[in-house]
């Protein structure tokens, strides 16, 4: 039997079938932390707003038309969920340009696998990554999302997040760049 | 194609996105132009490298908290159903209970009158229940999902986690052979003296169910700490489980015993004999 | 990759006439561990079999394990060969009796130091470090600073120091056999059990959605919590009284009915039979407390 789609399950949910959820939330609750916390960092945290986002899809349950595919309303509620955390910080919600605060990342002793040096200078570069083109990037590489999708999310037209990917993909390669140039032995 | 275009075409070329038509077109201008080709290659390299980053897992309590918080509007939502649902069944229950006739229904009435209860009392019980098996078939469900969450969780390192798998199984309505085999083996095995004390407490709840009785009574002889014999003497005595005074007899001969349980245990055999 | 570190104590030998019966400390040892991974949080797990634990939260990323070796004083019995003899059931002649004797005088008011192999073992796992002492007659104080939000796992027996952790913020488990636990400043969840020891824990707050349980079969069990704490209470004791100044709210027990009575002045003394739910600010942390003869004490943080 195949596995009921998204769309289907998130619709019974909506109509009253409440435990259905449960079977959304396995699909999807690691790629969902994961993507927060490689928008913050900080892992209690993003377990925090994964909690919110699916208190939100229960509480908005009703409001689901089905027309979007749940992964887009779905990661829509997320963004909503780390901006409204952004504002109870009394930070400014970051424009384009602005730069975040970078995360926590420890790069590890020099003689741990290459791999993992890596891994860790990627992650630090990425976190430098300005909060609306790391979004993007995320979106697309990360969570899978189709660049239409990814456009309907955030309600602006494809050709402006295909630049934007352009980008941050190449300012994420300097970044890293100049990282790896500074811990050289 | 010009290198503006390719430019433009970059998003979907590493995305995997470009049709054949588009890719063959990129590819040319490549081979001819040296600045795209080395800033496409550069973007790829990073595209592909970020496969490097570990995909991390959250804590286990993220998914107990996701649960619990299923569950308490689930509850939410069943007290409002069963509060809509009281008048349609109260109409219903009421032809039902009454005999048809009249001399049966005013001894009933007495009968309830002077048991002090009064028809109200009963009233609100059975409507209760009805709800109840309106919503069982959900419930069902959820009950589903936590069996296969209490499961895992009686598998984790953190004793924290094993509690919490405990303490869920013990709310199941139907627990079912794999968590009464969980139940019992870390009633057992479990490291943790504090989780086998909880397993003993929600093996009560399920004492009816067959494996229950002899799983319990074959237990006492291997545990150790006195705590949690003392737990298990008390269950067996207040269930009046007969089959386990050959085990308290054996366990009574046994130099290491501390005292008390001694005590317990011999009290014990005198309440099931 | 595991790292496996190997401490030696240095042997010395005491010349001390008339040294009194108690322990002396001899030798230390230190030594830094870090973990794999510094950025994610961390487990120590520490089994000795004779010996104290003190672990204490700083701000560093690394494990800092000092230890240091009791001696061990030889027995009334060990200083009489003859006595110690008798006891392994030897049947000797008078030239190996005399011998033995003419050595026991040499030794006579020193402590003898046991020349077998002792030392800590430490390995690190992937996060997880592991203290274990060999198993020997030696007892070992450790003391230990890990960062703060580490994990523990504790065990260990001993009549008079136990176990001490002082502001550590991960998962607390702890056994022992005599000593008692005291942990302060930690936010769990804490799984703790004593035979004979007492157990008092100080939680500066409390993880939610995380069960914790302490049981004690002799000991008291004395918790502080929060003002504002959510927790639900699962009490048994056997022939220990409960005293709380929070404001339970009981609630009957699917196992047992109870009756509650009330005194004045203090505290609330609840429930007489051997199971007690309450709830505290409506229920949250499920908390269970087992004592066979102790008291449990429910405190609210001042």
């Amino acid at each position: 039997m195949e596995p009921t789609s998204d769309n289907r399950l998130m619709e019974e949910v909506r109509d009253g079938k409440v435990e259905r959820l449960a079977i959304l939330f396995e699909r999807h609750h690691v790629m969902l932390f994961n993507f927060f916390l490689r928008l913050t960092g900080n892992r209690s945290l993003s377990e925090d707003l994964v909690q919110d986002v699916f208190f939100r899809i229960l509480k908005y349950r009703k409001t689901y038309q089905g027309q979007s595919k749940f992964t887009v309303w779905m990661y829509q509620i997320a963004r909503n969920v780390h901006v409204d955390h952004l504002r109870k910080q009394k930070q400014e919600v970051p424009l384009d340009e602005q730069f975040e605060e970078p995360a926590v990342a420890e790069t590890p002793p020099i003689e741990r696998l290459s791999a993992e040096v890596d891994a860790a200078l990627l992650k630090k570069a990425l976190d430098r990554l300005p909060l609306r083109k790391r979004e993007v990037l995320l979106l697309s590489r990360f969570q899978e999302m189709k660049y239409r999708e990814i456009a309907e999310l955030l309600g602006c037209d494809i050709g402006s997040i295909k630049s934007t990917i352009h980008r941050a993909v190449k300012e994420l390669g300097k970044i890293y760049f100049e990282l790896q140039g500074g811990t050289s032995p | 194609m010009k290198c503006e275009q390719t430019r433009e075409k970059s998003a979907d070329y590493l995305a995997g996105e470009l049709d054949e038509k588009s890719l063959a077109e990129v590819r040319a201008h490549l081979a001819d132009c040296p600045a795209c080709r080395e800033e496409l290659e550069g973007l790829s390299a990073i595209w592909t490298k970020l496969g490097v980053l570990p995909k991390e897992q959250p804590s286990a309590s993220l998914r107990s908290r996701f649960y619990e918080m299923l569950e308490a509007y689930k509850e939410g939502m069943e007290k409002e159903r069963a509060r809509l649902d009281l008048g349609r069944n109260l109409s219903r229950w009421l032809g039902r209970l009454m005999p048809r006739k009249p001399a049966y229904q005013i001894a009933l009435s007495l009968v309830l009158i002077a048991a002090g209860l009064g028809s109200g009392y009963l009233l609100s019980v059975r409507s209760r229940s009805a709800a109840r098996t309106e919503v069982a078939g959900l419930k069902g469900e959820v009950d589903d999902m936590r069996r296969i969450v209490a499961v895992s969780l009686l598998k984790q390192a953190s004793p924290s986690e094993r509690l919490m798998g405990v303490s869920w199984s013990a709310q199941l309505d139907r627990p079912g052979d794999e968590i009464i085999a969980a139940l019992l083996d870390t009633l057992n095995q479990d490291p943790n003296v504090n989780v086998r004390l909880a397993a003993v407490d929600a093996l009560y709840l399920f004492y009816n169910h067959p494996e229950v009785k002899d799983g319990l009574v074959r237990s006492l002889s291997g545990q150790t700490s006195p705590l949690v014999q003392l737990s298990l003497i008390d269950l067996l005595v207040e269930i009046r489980e007969r089959r386990a005074v050959e085990a308290l007899e054996r366990l009574i001969q046994d130099h290491d015993l501390n005292p008390k349980v001694k005590k317990r245990a011999e009290m014990g055999l005198t309440q099931l004999s | 990759m595991k790292t496996i570190v190997r401490l030696a104590g240095i042997i010395i030998l005491l010349w001390a006439a008339g040294m009194a019966d108690n322990a002396q400390e001899s030798q230390a040892d230190h030594a830094v561990v870090n973990f794999s991974n510094p950025a994610k949080p961390g487990k120590v797990e520490v089994d000795i079999s004779e010996g104290s634990i003190t672990v204490r939260g700083y701000e560093g990323k690394d494990v800092i394990i000092d230890a240091r070796w009791r001696e061990r004083v030889l027995t009334e019995k060990e200083q009489e060969p003859e006595a110690a003899l008798a006891e392994k059931g030897e049947e000797l002649d008078q030239e190996e009796l005399a011998r033995k004797k003419a050595q026991a005088e040499k030794a006579k008011g020193m402590k003898m130091i046991e020349v077998e192999s002792m030392g800590l073992t430490i390995e690190e796992e992937e996060n997880v470090i592991q203290v274990n002492a060999e198993e020997g007659k030696r007892a070992v104080d450790l003391v230990i600073q890990v960062p703060f939000s580490t994990s523990l796992r504790l065990s260990c027996r001993d009549d008079e120091r136990g176990v001490t952790v002082d502001r550590v913020d991960g998962e607390i488990e702890v056994d022992t056999s005599d000593g008692p636990i005291i942990l302060t400043n930690v936010s769990g969840p804490v799984v703790a059990d004593s035979s004979d020891g007492e157990i008092k824990a100080v939680f500066g707050k409390v993880t939610p959605g995380k069960p914790m349980s302490f049981s004690a079969m002799d000991g008291d069990i004395d918790i502080t919590l929060p003002l504002d704490v959510k927790a639900s209470l699962k009490i048994k004791t056997d022939e220990g009284q409960i005293y709380t100044d929070f404001d339970v709210r009981l609630t009957p027990s699917q196992q047992k009915k109870e009756e509650d009575e009330r005194k004045e002045g203090g505290g609330y003394r609840v429930a007489f039979e051997k199971v007690t739910l309450g709830l505290i600010n409506g229920g949250g942390v499920e908390i269970q407390l087992t004592t066979y003869e102790g008291n449990i004490y429910v405190r609210k943080a001042k």
